[in-house]
């Protein structure tokens, strides 16, 4: 697995315990009733944010560490570098990324227009978010491996 | 029509070039040695600037470097 790659997978390992840990908390939230009450709206947007905050501080403590440990392991090594190959990837991974999210952002309006509650829109927004950035991911892995 | 790849001879030209390593030219036209590999084994079409750029490390005619042709078992 090249540098990259191992970066790719490791934000994507993050992304997916940061959810999931955001999912478990806001169904134990749930479940005690704190979106019941009038300040529903204001505890959801901390919790998302918190989430937010917390997949971009993970995400860039890990990346700094792997950064450390491989000039560390590999110290006679040039630095790695980023080429059009590389950029490329990004880009077809940022294109299923949007796509994904798009396809999320839709499911979500029909929900509202169905009347479903802000809290299972908004949700849901977060949810495409989430999907559009793992799939993006899997799809540079999967390019890497594959070839372009 | 079947469809057609770009493939290359860079392995070759690499060992008639004093054995040149995929590092060694990875180096000399800025891109990385996984980069070189995946053009190698045809899993990537380079761009057309590193095309010339390899072709120029090897003081060899783009076409003698890279050809476009149909993939074998394709139709």
């Amino acid at each position: 697995m090249t540098f990259q790659e191992k970066g790719i997978a490791t934000a994507l390992g993050v992304l997916i315990l940061m959810y999931g840990i955001y999912g478990i908390a806001l169904y134990d939230m749930f479940r005690e009733g704190q979106f019941a009450t009038a300040d529903a709206g204001s505890l959801l947007g901390k919790s998302i944010l918190t989430l937010m905050a917390a997949v971009v501080i993970t995400t860039l403590v890990v990346r700094i560490g792997m950064t450390v440990i491989e000039a560390i392991a590999n110290r006679d090594a040039h630095p790695v570098i980023s080429d059009e190959r590389d950029r490329l990837i990004e880009l077809r991974g940022l294109r299923i990324s949007h796509f994904v999210f798009a396809g999320g952002f839709v499911v979500a309006m029909i929900a509202l227009a169905l009347g479903q509650s802000a809290f299972v829109v908004i949700n849901l927004i977060i949810l495409s978010l989430g999907a559009g950035e793992a799939l993006g991911s899997i799809g540079q892995l999967y390019l890497y491996r594959r070839g372009l | 029509m079947g469809k057609r790849r770009v493939r290359n001879n860079i392995r070759s030209l690499r060992f008639h070039a004093g054995e040149m390593t995929q590092k060694e030219l990875a180096d000399k036209t800025g891109v990385t040695r996984q980069t070189i590999v995946a053009i190698e084994n045809a899993k990537y079409a380079p761009s057309l600037e590193l095309a010339f750029l390899i072709a120029l490390v090897f003081e060899r005619p783009l076409e003698e470097v890279f050809s476009y042709e149909v993939e074998e078992g394709a139709a």
